[in-house]
C-alpha cells in the first residue's frame, strides 16, 4: 500500500516547488520565506509526534480571510495585468493552509490543482531561466505525484468501498512483482514523452513574425532592463538585477584593452517623440531612413558607411560578448563606423539616430558577439558618408507638448547665466547660432537638474500619479525624485520646450571595469537613459543628467561575492534567452526553411542514388528496356516472399501454442493435423460460430446447428483425427492426413 | 499481500480460453472525467493565451500540457491493451453474509505494466441482474506487471435471495493522470446463486423436536441393530445367538436372524408456499407478506443447515412455488433437484445427508420464484413421510399453520413465530447451564 505519509511528503515537496516558482516569478523574497517557512512548519505539526491538524472551523475562517485579502488587493490595484499575480498570491496562501489540514486523496488532488494555478500564474509573470528551471522540476514532479495519487485513490476507493459494503472487512490491493521499478520507468517514460512532445509543440506552435518578445524577451518583467520605449508609469521599481547582460572590451589602435575615466554610454535606442496620453517616449513615428548592410563572414570588418570611412588614429574597437541577453539591438557608443560579426548578419542602421539592429529572416538565433569600430569624436567628413545626404538633414524637433514644462524651463533659465546665447530668431537663421544656443541652454538646464534638490532612486512606490498631471511635471514640480528615465525625460522635455533639439536615448552604461580581464561587465541594472542634444548638423552630444556618482555608489553597494560566480549561470541564461525565449516566427520560418531544404536535398540525393544504382544494375545484367518490369517483378516477388514467410511463421507459432510445444518441434503429421484443426475452427469463426471459452472441441461440434449437419460431420472427423494423434500417441499414416485434408476442403466448400 | 506471479511461458493462464479460441469478447470504453474536462479547458485557455501573447514560456507550458494528455492516452491505452480479466468465483453466497468476488487479472503484454486498476462487475440491469441482490465494492489492483497474473477481490453482502446473472468483468483505470477513464468490458457470463439468509437457531432445537432417543432409526439395509431385518443362511462367524432355530428346523441348514442397520435420523421439511403472497393473512402491524415468505424460506434453509450439521438426512418439499433455473450452478444434480423441489412431485425427492446435498437444497430454496403463479400441490397432502421410515417432519408456513399438510406428528412453524426458534443471549445462557451463565 502506498503510505499516506509518503503521499503527504510528496505533496509538500510539490507545493513548495510551486510556491518557490511563483515567488521567483514575482521576485518576492518575503512571500517566499513566509510561505516556505509555514509549509515546513506544517510538516512538523501534522507529521510530528503529536500529529495535529487544523480544525475545520479554523480552516474555514482562514479561507475567508485569504479571500478578503485577495479582494482587498484587487480593489487597491484594479489592474488586469496584476490579476494573475493576485490570483497567484491567493493560491499560495490557500496552498499553505491546505498543508495544515487533515487531507484525503481528494484533498491532495485539490492541492495539486492549486499548485498548478500557482505555476500558471507564475508563467504569466516571468520568463526567467530560474523560473523555467523550477517549472521544469515542478512539471516532472507533478506528473509523478499525479500518478501516485491515482494509485492511492484506487487503493482508498477499494478500502472505502469495502467498508461501505461490508463493514470492517480488510482489503488488500495486490500488486505485481516489480512494482517500484516499473512505476519509476513508467514515470520516466511519461515525463520524457511529454517533454519531447512539448518540444515539438514549442517548435511548431504558430507565432507572429514580428513578435513583441524580441524587444524585451517577453512581457511582465523585462529580461534585460533595456527597453526601446520609455513608459514613465511602467512600474514601481526598475531592475536592480546583478545579472551580467554582456561584457565590453575597448581596444585602441594597437589592440590594447583600455579603461576610460568616465562611464561609457552604449546606445541602443533613440526616442524623439513623447506621447502625453500614455506618458511614453517612443521612436519617431515618421518615416525612418535605414541602410542595410550584410556583415562579411569570418568576422571581417564591414563598413557601415557608403563609401567606407577611412580609419583614423582616434578610433576604437568595441568588442561585445553577450552573456545573458537576447536582443536585436546592437549596443554601441557614438559613433559606429564599421562592424564585424562571426557569421554574416543583416544589420540595419537608422540614419537619423545611428542606432543599429539586426534584421533579416534567415537566422536561427540572436547575435551573440560583435565588434564595432567607434570614432568617439567624429569629424564632419566621417559623419557625412555615414549618414548620407538624407540622414544628416534633420528638421528641428517639435516643441515639447506639455506647457507647464516650458514654464519650469523658463524659470530655470531665468536664473542661469545666459550671456551671449543667441536668441531664437538668430538660431533659426544661422545654424552655427542654433548649435551654440542648443549647447548653452542644454548646459544651463543640465545644471538646473544637477544643482537642484532632485534625488536619484529606483524605488518609485511613493511616486504618486496625479490625475491630469504629466509625470515629468510631477517629477520636476512635486516629487523631485526618480530614476534615470525621469532625469533624462525631464532634461529632454526642458530642452525641447525652449526649442533645443534634444532626444532621449536608452541603452547601457558601462562603468564596472574588471582589471583582471580588462573588460567592462554590463549588468541588467546598468540599463540607462540619457539625453542627446544636437550640437551640429549631424552631431549630437550626449548629456547624462543622472548623478553618475549616485549610480556608482548604488552599483558598488550592490556588489557581492556571488557576482564572480554568475558566469556559468549567465551562459545558460544566454542560451535560454537567445535560443528559447526569443524563438519567434522569424526563427521558426528559418528553421522550417532549412529543414525543408535539407529534406528536399536528401530526397533528391536518394532519388539520384536510386537512379544510379538502377542504371548500374541495368547495365550489369544488360536488361535494356525491360529493366523496369524486371525490377518491379523482383520487388513484388520479394514482398510476396516476405509476406509468405511472415504468414508461415505466424501459423507455426499458433500450431506450437496449440500443441504446447514451447521449446520442441512437433512432428510433421501432428503439425499437419493441428493446422487442419485450427483452420476448421477459423472457418467456423468466420461464419460467426465459435467455441466458448470453456468448451472442448468435441462439445462444440455436438452443439452445432442442425442446418450445418454436414459441415459438423466433417469437423467431427477432423477433430477426432486430431485428438487421436494428439492424445493417442500414434503416428498417422499418410492416408489419414490426406483424408483429413480432404475433409477440410469439403468443410471449406460447405462453409464458404 | 497478494503478489503477482509469472504466467506460463506460452502466455496463457492455466484456466484460460481453450486452444484455438479467440477468448472472450472485449469492449473498450472511454469516459472523460470532470478533472479531464477541466484540464482540457485550462489547456485550451493556455493555448489561446499563448497564441495571443508573445510569451514562449506559455507556449512551452501549453506544449507540456498537450504532451501530458497524449502521454496519458498512450500509457493508459498501452497498459489496457494486453489486459484480460476473469471471475474466479464465487458461484454461491448467502443473504447477509459477506462474500468476495475474486478476479484474475492477466497482463499479456510483454512491455507495458498496468497500474491503478479497478475491477467491478458489469451492470446487467433488469430483474435478473446481480445489482438486484447486492452492492459490490470495487476490487483494486495497484499494479500488474508484464506477463503477470494478479488476483484481486471485491466484497459484497447480498440482501436478496435468488439466482442472478453476471454478465462480465469491467476493468477500468484512470492512470496515469486521472483525465480519462478507460475501461475494458470483458464478457464472462455466469450466475450467482444467493442462498437464503441463515438464521441462528437455538442449540438443541432439532433434538427437542425429535424427542427421546438417539434419533437413530432402522435403515433398509442389514447390519448391527435391534430391529428385525430378515432371515438368511448361516455363515461361518455368525453368532449362535442369532440362529433362528425355528426357521432352521424347517430347513436342512442353519438360518440366521439378520438385524436392520441403524441409519441417521431423517428430517422432512415442507415449505408451504401454496398460497400466493397477496392472499397471505399477515398482521398489518407486522412485516409484509413477502417478508414473511422470505423468512419462511430462511427458516427452512436454516433448519436444513442445522440438521445436516447434526447428521440428519434431509428432504425438502417446496409446495406451490416454482423454482427457476438450475438449483445448483453445477448442473447435473441440480436438474434432478429442480424436478424434486418443484412441489408437484414431492414424494420423489431423495432424502440424503451431507454438505453437497445441503448445497443443492439451499440452491433450490435460493431459486424459488415467489412472483411466479402458485400451483396447487395435491401430492403434498400425501407426503410419504420419509419413504416409509419414521422421520422428523417439519412444515413451515409463511403466515399461519395449515395442519392438513404433513403427518400427524409433523411440527408446524410459521414465519411469525421464528423469533422463538432463534438463539438469543438468554437461550445461550440457559443452554450453557447455571455455572456458565453466572456472571464472572
Amino acid at each position: 500500500m502506498i503510505s499516506g505519509r509518503r503521499i503527504r511528503l510528496e505533496m509538500l515537496i510539490l507545493a513548495m516547488l510551486a510556491t518557490v516558482a511563483f515567488c521567483v516569478s514575482i521576485r518576492s523574497i518575503g512571500l517566499l520565506l513566509a510561505a516556505c517557512g509555514l509549509s515546513l512548519l506544517s510538516w512538523y505539526l501534522t507529521e510530528g509526534p503529536r500529529g495535529r491538524t487544523l480544525p475545520r472551523w479554523a480552516s474555514a475562517v482562514l479561507v475567508g480571510l485569504i479571500v478578503l485579502n485577495a479582494v482587498r488587493e484587487w480593489l487597491a490595484t484594479p489592474d488586469p495585468s496584476e490579476a494573475m499575480a493576485i490570483i497567484g498570491r491567493f493560491a499560495t496562501w490557500l496552498t499553505v493552509l491546505k498543508l495544515f489540514e487533515a487531507r484525503s486523496v481528494r484533498d491532495d488532488l485539490q492541492l495539486l490543482a492549486l499548485s498548478a494555478v500557482l505555476v500558471v500564474s507564475g508563467t504569466l509573470q516571468s520568463v526567467d531561466l530560474l523560473f523555467a528551471s523550477l517549472l521544469l522540476a515542478y512539471g516532472i514532479d507533478a506528473i509523478r505525484v499525479a500518478m501516485l495519487l491515482q494509485l492511492a485513490q484506487v487503493e482508498q476507493g477499494a478500502i472505502e468501498g469495502a467498508r461501505r459494503v461490508a463493514a470492517a472487512m480488510r482489503v488488500e490491493s495486490p500488486r505485481g512483482l516489480r512494482f517500484a521499478p516499473q512505476l519509476r520507468r513508467t514515470v520516466a517514460g511519461a515525463v520524457l514523452g511529454a517533454f519531447l512532445l512539448s518540444v515539438v509543440v514549442f517548435l511548431l506552435f504558430p507565432r507572429r513574425l514580428e513578435a513583441d518578445a524580441r524587444r524585451t524577451g517577453g512581457f511582465g518583467v523585462p529580461v534585460s532592463g533595456f527597453s526601446e520605449e520609455v513608459d514613465l508609469f511602467a512600474g514601481e521599481r526598475i531592475s536592480e538585477s546583478r545579472r551580467e547582460v554582456f561584457s565590453v572590451r575597448w581596444l585602441d589602435r594597437n589592440g590594447e584593452s583600455v579603461e576610460f575615466p568616465r562611464p561609457m554610454l552604449l546606445r541602443g535606442s533613440v526616442m524623439e517623440e513623447y506621447l502625453t496620453a500614455s506618458s511614453t517616449w517612443t521612436v519617431s513615428g515618421g518615416r525612418r531612413r535605414v541602410r542595410k548592410v550584410m556583415t562579411l563572414p569570418d568576422a571581417a570588418t564591414t563598413p557601415l558607411s557608403q563609401p567606407p570611412v577611412e580609419a583614423r588614429t582616434e578610433t576604437y574597437r568595441q568588442q561585445v560578448v553577450m552573456r545573458s541577453m537576447a536582443s536585436d539591438a546592437i549596443f554601441a557608443a557614438w559613433a559606429p563606423i564599421a562592424i564585424s560579426t562571426p557569421q554574416p548578419r543583416h544589420i540595419a542602421i537608422d540614419l537619423r539616430s545611428l542606432t543599429m539592429r539586426e534584421v533579416g529572416l534567415d537566422r536561427m538565433r540572436r547575435i551573440e558577439s560583435y565588434e564595432v569600430q567607434i570614432e568617439p569624436f567624429p569629424a564632419a567628413d566621417t559623419l557625412s558618408p555615414l549618414l548620407g545626404r538624407i540622414g544628416s538633414f534633420i528638421p528641428p524637433l517639435p516643441d515639447f507638448p506639455v506647457p507647464r514644462v516650458r514654464e519650469i524651463a523658463e524659470a530655470a533659465l531665468a536664473n542661469a547665466d545666459l550671456e551671449g546665447v543667441p536668441d531664437a530668431a538668430a538660431a533659426a537663421a544661422t545654424p552655427a547660432d542654433r548649435w551654440e544656443r542648443n549647447r548653452r541652454l542644454s548646459r544651463a538646464l543640465f545644471a538646473y537638474l544637477r544643482e537642484g534638490d532632485y534625488r536619484y532612486t529606483t524605488d518609485l512606490r511613493d511616486f504618486i500619479r496625479i490625475e491630469g498631471e504629466d509625470p515629468i511635471v510631477s517629477f520636476l514640480d512635486r516629487h523631485r525624485f526618480g530614476h534615470c528615465e525621469y532625469f533624462a525625460s525631464a532634461l529632454t522635455a526642458l530642452c525641447r520646450s525652449v526649442g533645443v533639439d534634444a532626444r532621449l536615448v536608452t541603452g547601457f552604461i558601462a562603468m564596472e571595469f574588471e582589471p583582471g580581464t580588462r573588460q567592462y561587465i554590463v549588468r541588467e541594472s546598468n540599463a540607462h537613459a540619457w539625453v542627446e542634444v544636437r550640437t551640429g548638423e549631424a552631431l549630437w552630444t550626449a548629456i547624462d543628467p543622472t548623478p553618475a556618482e549616485t549610480l556608482e555608489a548604488i552599483a558598488a553597494s550592490q556588489r557581492s561575492w556571488f557576482d564572480s560566480w554568475r558566469w556559468a549561470y549567465d551562459r545558460i541564461d544566454l542560451f535560454w534567452n537567445s535560443r528559447i525565449m526569443s524563438y519567434d516566427g522569424v526563427v521558426q520560418a528559418s528553421l522550417a526553411e532549412r529543414l525543408g531544404r535539407r529534406w528536399a536535398d536528401r530526397l533528391r540525393e536518394a532519388r539520384e542514388a536510386a537512379t544510379r544504382s538502377f542504371g548500374e544494375v541495368s547495365s550489369r545484367f544488360s536488361l535494356g528496356r525491360a529493366a523496369w518490369p524486371w525490377l518491379l517483378a523482383s520487388v513484388l516477388g520479394a514482398a510476396a516472399a516476405i509476406a509468405a514467410a511472415v504468414l508461415l511463421l505466424r501459423r507455426r507459432r499458433r500450431v506450437r501454442a496449440l500443441l504446447g510445444a514451447a521449446g520442441g518441434r512437433p512432428s510433421g503429421p501432428l503439425r499437419a493435423l493441428a493446422e487442419s484443426y485450427l483452420e476448421a475452427m477459423r472457418l467456423w469463426r468466420r461464419r460467426g460460430i465459435e467455441p466458448q471459452a470453456w468448451e472442448p472441441p468435441g462439445a462444440f461440434v455436438e452443439r452445432l446447428p442442425p442446418q450445418w449437419a454436414e459441415a459438423a460431420a466433417e469437423t467431427r472427423r477432423i477433430v477426432e483425427h486430431y485428438y487421436g494423434v494428439r492424445f493417442g500417441d500414434r503416428t498417422p499414416p499418410e492416408e489419414e492426413i490426406r483424408k483429413v485434408r480432404e475433409s477440410l476442403g469439403r468443410l471449406r466448400g460447405l462453409l464458404a | 499481500m497478494s503478489r503477482g506471479r509469472r504466467s506460463p511461458r506460452l502466455g496463457r493462464p492455466p484456466a484460460a480460453a481453450p486452444r484455438g479460441d479467440r477468448g472472450p469478447r472485449v469492449r473498450r470504453r472511454y469516459r472523460l472525467r470532470t478533472s479531464g474536462l477541466l484540464y482540457l479547458a485550462v489547456t485550451l485557455l493556455l493555448g489561446v493565451a499563448a497564441s495571443t501573447r508573445p510569451n514562449n514560456m506559455l507556449v512551452w507550458i501549453f506544449g507540456m500540457m498537450l504532451g501530458s494528455i497524449l502521454m496519458s492516452g498512450i500509457v493508459s491505452g498501452g497498459m489496457l491493451m494486453g489486459l484480460r480479466a476473469r471471475r474466479l468465483g464465487p458461484r454461491t453466497a448467502a443473504v447477509g453474509e459477506a462474500s468476495r468476488f475474486r478476479y484474475e487479472l492477466w497482463n499479456r503484454s510483454r512491455l507495458w505494466p498496468a497500474f491503478g486498476l479497478v475491477v467491478r462487475e458489469q451492470e446487467v440491469g433488469g430483474r435478473e441482474g446481480w445489482e438486484q441482490a447486492t452492492a459490490s465494492a470495487p476490487a483494486a489492483a495497484v499494479h500488474v506487471g508484464p506477463q503477470e497474473l494478479v488476483h484481486a477481490e471485491s466484497w459484497f453482502v447480498p440482501d436478496r435471495r435468488g439466482r442472478f446473472e453476471l454478465r462480465g468483468v469491467v476493468v477500468a483505470s484512470t492512470f496515469p493522470l486521472g483525465l480519462l477513464e478507460k475501461s475494458l468490458s470483458i464478457e464472462d457470463r455466469s450466475h450467482l446463486l444467493v442462498h437464503p439468509r441463515r438464521l441462528s437457531l437455538r442449540r438443541g432445537l432439532l433434538a427437542a423436536l425429535r424427542g427421546e432417543g438417539s434419533g437413530m432409526v432402522a435403515s433398509s439395509r442389514g447390519g448391527v441393530g435391534e430391529e428385525f431385518f430378515g432371515v438368511r443362511e448361516h455363515r461361518p462367524g455368525d453368532s449362535l445367538r442369532q440362529v433362528a432355530w425355528k426357521r432352521s428346523a424347517g430347513l436342512d441348514r442353519l438360518a440366521t436372524i439378520e438385524r436392520a442397520r441403524l441409519g441417521p435420523s431423517r428430517l422432512v421439511i415442507h415449505l408451504n408456499l401454496l398460497r400466493p403472497t397477496d392472499r397471505l393473512s399477515a398482521d398489518p402491524a407486522g412485516p409484509p407478506p413477502r417478508e414473511l415468505e422470505e423468512t419462511a424460506i430462511s427458516l427452512a434453509s436454516s433448519i436444513a443447515d442445522a440438521a445436516v450439521l447434526e447428521g440428519f438426512e434431509v428432504c425438502l418439499a417446496v409446495l406451490g412455488a416454482a423454482v427457476v433455473g438450475e438449483g445448483s450452478p453445477e448442473g447435473g444434480g441440480g436438474r434432478a433437484m429442480r424436478s424434486e423441489a418443484a412441489g408437484e412431485a414431492a414424494g420423489r425427492m431423495a432424502v440424503r445427508g451431507g454438505r453437497r446435498h445441503l448445497d443443492r437444497l439451499q440452491g433450490v430454496l435460493a431459486a424459488i420464484d415467489l412472483d411466479a403463479p402458485r400451483t396447487p400441490s395435491p401430492a403434498a397432502a400425501a407426503w410419504p413421510g420419509g419413504q416409509g421410515r419414521s422421520c422428523l417432519e417439519v412444515v413451515i408456513h409463511p403466515d399461519r399453520a395449515d395442519r392438513s399438510l404433513g403427518g400427524d406428528a409433523a411440527w408446524h412453524f410459521t414465519a411469525a413465530s421464528v423469533g422463538t426458534l432463534l438463539e438469543t443471549a438468554s437461550t445461550r445462557a440457559a443452554a450453557a447451564g447455571p455455572e456458565e451463565a453466572m456472571p464472572r
